[in-house]
This record gives structure tokens, sequence and C-alpha cells, in this order.
């Protein structure tokens, strides 16, 4: 990307059709450190690597709860983040008490989108310079979404954003349909190893070094587990666990029954469907 | 109105009537206090019930009967009146049922919003005080409850505290709140409180244990459910300590 004429504002189209501030905004997520999102089944896991602006400074909070149902993992601009969370805390609690019942994610995900819209289309607005993984849990099963300062979300069956992504990505892509049948304790361990390979090089080959163990957060929600991120015991346990496994005993051929199983996105094989609201469904 | 009022008086009373302003007045007064009543809407209801609270060393028993009543007419025989609201606090609350409602709820959102923004459980000494705080903001339109609030200070003491329509809130060890408060008070008093003890007898230290607490709580609600026409059919006593709750279930007279 380069600059050119028309990128001094976000209401400025160009002669391509594109809206250059907002794909700048999009390019500020590629500036915080990797964090992964995926699911199996009942449950969505988070992980983040957390890695301090220098070794003086604490690192900065990548996940943060929202709901006992649902949480988010950021990357990018640490205030506008919390700003965003401030916003789906209060949607959350307000359904809540209106309705007596948990915010469905995809609903909570349209509502927030609605919101970043209104930012990519207003002179005296900026996009929000921060991208989020959604990890969330409700009727429909589990979930991880990813939203993007444009205010556009996709629905994933996994997903990584952040500096680095790319090799994370990878390593997903590849195990991707094992991650279904797979036990809470080997979706974290793939999380874990998927995070690993968006490390500097000189980091990857310390990995009995104690200080780089502590750099990342866990964090799972789903069937009968509320949001919750992860104790430093139980990353150092998880830690050892995924150390132990190693990526080459993790099975990375599909196995037979996954193309049975129900991922809820295949229509017809599953019996819930949550209405696709593909308009916009609130006036700002 | 008037003209049937002309009519009716004459006659009922005859002829005199007419002649006499006081007995007019006096017709008319409670014709109007009449019309005013009807036309009167009164937003509070008594549901009835009983709740009652006990603090110990390490622990504290609240309890509750599960009867809900309008008037003479029993709308629900099974409607606990206890509300968690933290691992190591729990509201109890009596009086009008859809103000208990809207209390309680608004009192988990604040608690979540409490907890969401300062990462840690709220402590019970500040649950109450923000209870008072929420009450008192309906000074003049109040909630017409009375609330116990009954959980583990930051010491892990046992604590209990009561709460007034209006948010006036004190601390105690043992409370009971409800259409019974005049049966139960003095006998948590005698039994717990060595309160109407002469001078001369030593005032014993206070240490109930939790067995004798939950059985005091037990006995209590059975008292209620005798005497007391809007409490009974089932009692539920919960026992909070730093492991967690533990509930009993007792049945107590359907009448």
């Amino acid at each position: 990307m380069f600059r050119n004429q028309y990128d001094s504002d976000v209401t400025v189209w160009s002669p391509q059709g594109r809206l250059h501030q907002v794909e700048y905004a999009i390019a500020a997520v590629k500036l915080g450190t990797a964090t992964v999102g995926l699911k199996n089944r009942d449950y969505a896991v988070l992980v983040a690597l957390c890695k301090p602006p220098s070794e003086l400074s604490a690192s900065q909070r990548k996940l943060i709860p929202i709901d006992d149902h649902l949480g988010i993992s950021i990357a990018g601009i640490t205030a506008d983040a919390r700003v965003l969370s401030k916003y789906l805390r209060s949607e959350c609690l307000s359904y809540k008490h209106s309705y007596g019942s948990a915010y469905p994610v995809s609903r909570l995900i349209t509502n927030l989108g609605n919101k970043m819209q209104t930012t990519t289309q207003r002179y005296d607005r900026r996009p929000y310079g921060v991208g989020l993984l959604l990890a969330g849990y409700d009727e429909m099963g589990p979930h991880i979404y990813k939203v993007e300062p444009s205010a556009n979300f996709f629905n994933c069956k996994a997903m990584t954003i952040g500096s680095r992504s790319q090799s994370a990505r990878t390593y997903l892509e590849r195990h991707l349909k094992t991650f279904n049948a797979c036990s809470n304790d080997d979706i974290i361990c793939h999380g874990i190893h998927a995070i690993r390979s968006s490390l500097p090089n000189d980091e990857q080959l310390s990995k009995d070094d104690g200080a780089s163990q502590l750099n990342i957060t866990i964090a799972i929600v789903g069937k009968n587990q509320p949001f919750k991120i992860l104790t430093d015991q139980e990353n150092l346990v998880y830690l050892n666990m995924a150390k132990e496994r190693g990526t080459t005993s993790m099975p990375s051929k599909p196995q037979e029954d996954d193309d049975n199983s129900s991922f809820g996105d295949q229509p017809g094989t599953s019996t819930l469907h949550d209405p696709q609201v593909a308009v916009a469904t609130k006036e700002n | 109105m008037d003209e049937f009022n002309k009519i009716f008086k004459s006659s009922v009373f005859g002829d005199e009537a007419r002649c006499s302003d006081e007995q007019d007045e006096e017709i008319n007064e409670f014709e109007e206090i009449g019309r005013k009543r009807k036309k009167k809407f009164d937003p509070y209801e008594a549901n009835g019930g009983t709740v009652l609270a006990i603090a110990g060393a390490d622990f504290a028993v609240v309890a509750c009967d599960t009867r809900l009543s309008s008037g003479y007419n029993v709308t629900s025989q099974d409607q606990t009146k206890l509300f968690r609201m933290t691992k190591e606090s729990m509201v109890a609350s009596t009086g009008c049922w859809c103000d208990t409602l809207a209390l309680t709820s608004l009192l988990e959102m604040r608690i979540q919003m409490y907890e969401q923004e300062h990462n840690k459980t709220m402590a019970t000494d500040s649950l109450a005080q923000m209870i008072s705080i929420v009450m008192y903001n309906r000074r003049f339109f109040p909630y017409f409850t009375s609330s116990i609030l009954a959980g583990l200070d930051r010491k892990g003491k046992g604590i209990v505290y009561y709460f007034d329509p209006v948010g006036h809130y004190e601390r105690c060890r043992y409370r009971a709140l409800g259409t019974s408060y005049a049966l139960l008070q003095p006998c948590l008093d005698e039994l717990l409180g060595w309160e109407n003890l002469l001078p001369s007898k030593p005032v014993p230290v206070f240490n109930v244990s939790k067995q004798s607490a939950i059985e005091i709580a037990q006995k209590c609600l059975e008292i209620a459910s005798d005497r007391d026409l809007f409490s009974g059919d089932k009692g539920e006593i919960q026992c909070i300590t730093k492991d967690g709750v533990t509930s009993t279930t007792i049945l107590l007279r359907g009448d």
C-alpha cells in the first residue's frame, strides 16, 4: 500500500472503488501480537501471545471477558478495544436483564458490526483500529468470529489475527478437519502449537526458556463452561502438555466420522439454525 | 349524578332530608370517598412470606418460606425468596414480589458490572452499601421490600444486614423479616441474642454452631407457618460458607 491522493479521509473513495483509510485501519491490526481462536464440537478456545513492548513493562491484556458465555481476544489499538469491550459488555448485560438469557452470539456480532460501520461512513469519526476474535457459546453451539475494523465480520471454524499470523493460519488449515473431534486438551494444545509458529525465529528455538513460556494467555468457553481465562499454573500445565505431545503426534488425517458430524455450518445436518440477519437491524 | 342524588334522597329519606344540609353533606362525602377509592390505583401488593438469617463465626444461614399470596389467595406454593448475589452472599427479600424481582435483577446487573470493572468478587459490606444507595434512589416511590443480605465478610466471618424499604440498613447477627417478623424476632432474641436476660446472669459469647443455626432456622420457619397466615408450604434454608452453599428444604404447613 502506498500513499495516494484518495486516502486522506475515510469518506473519500478511490477510483478503484476502495476506501483506503479503512484498509489502513485493517493494517493496524497486523501491528498487534498474534492471537488464535479455534473450536471443537462443544467448546471454543482463544490463545493469545502477550509479548510486552519492553522488558521493563508488563504485557497488555489480550483476552477480555465480556459475559459468562463469550469473550474476546484483541489485536491492534488496545484503547479502541477497551471501548468496544465496554460496549459489548453493556449490550450483553442489558439483554440479560431484559430477556433473562444470554445474548445469542451471532446477533451480538451483527450489532457490533452495525456500530463499527458508522465509523467508516462519517467524516468526523475514524474506524476502530482493532481486530477482534470472539469466542462464544450459545444454543447454536460454540462460535468463533473474526471482526475487522472495516466492520466486516466472519464466522470462522478457526482463525488467527495479528502480526506473523500467516504461519499460524497455515497450521490451522492443515489440522482443521481434526478439530471437531478433538478433546478440550487437544484443542488447547493445537492453539498453543499454532501460536508458537508466529513467534519470531530466535524465540522459537529457545522453547525451553522459562521466560518465553509465560507469554501465552489461554481462555475457554463452552458447554457448562463459562468464559474462563486460565491461571498461570493451568497455562504451564498446557504448555508442558503441548511440548510433550509435539506437532507430529497430533492426528493430521481427517477422521471417518467428520463427514457426518454437524458443525452447524452445513445445511441439512443441523436442526437448529440461528436466523441469518442479512441487513443492519438497528438504527444507530 | 346530582339529579339521581336528589331523587334517591327524597325516595329514601323523604322530604325532610332535602331540608337538612348536614345530612346532604354527609352522604355526598361518603360517595366522594367511595368514588375516589375506586379510581385510585395502588401500585403495591403485599405478597407475604418470611425470611430470616443468622450469622455465625465462619458461616451465614439464610432461610425463607416458599409461599406467595395475594390477599387470601395463595399465588405460589413453591417460590423461593432467596437470591444468590455473589459466591459469598445472598439476598432474601419479602414484601411486594414485583419489587423484589425488580430489585434483585437490578442488583445482579450492578454486581456483574462491578466484577467486570474491578476484576474481583464484590465484598458483602460493599454490596450492603450499594443496596442501600439503590433503594434510597427510589425514596419517593420505594421498592416495597424488606430484605436481608447474608454472607461472609472480608475476613470470612458470617455477617447479616437487614434493609428497610427505603434503604436504611444495619448490621446484625440474626434477623427475621416479613409477615411473621413479630413472631420470630423475639424467638431469635431468646435463642441467640440473650437480650432479655436479667443483668445478674452473665451474657454468653455468641458462638452458635452451623448445625444449631440451621436447626433454629428450621424451627423458626415452622413457628411462622403455624401461626402466620401468609407463611407456609415449604421452607428453604441455605448455609453459606467459604466452601460453597449447602441447601436444605423442609415441608411446612400447607394451610
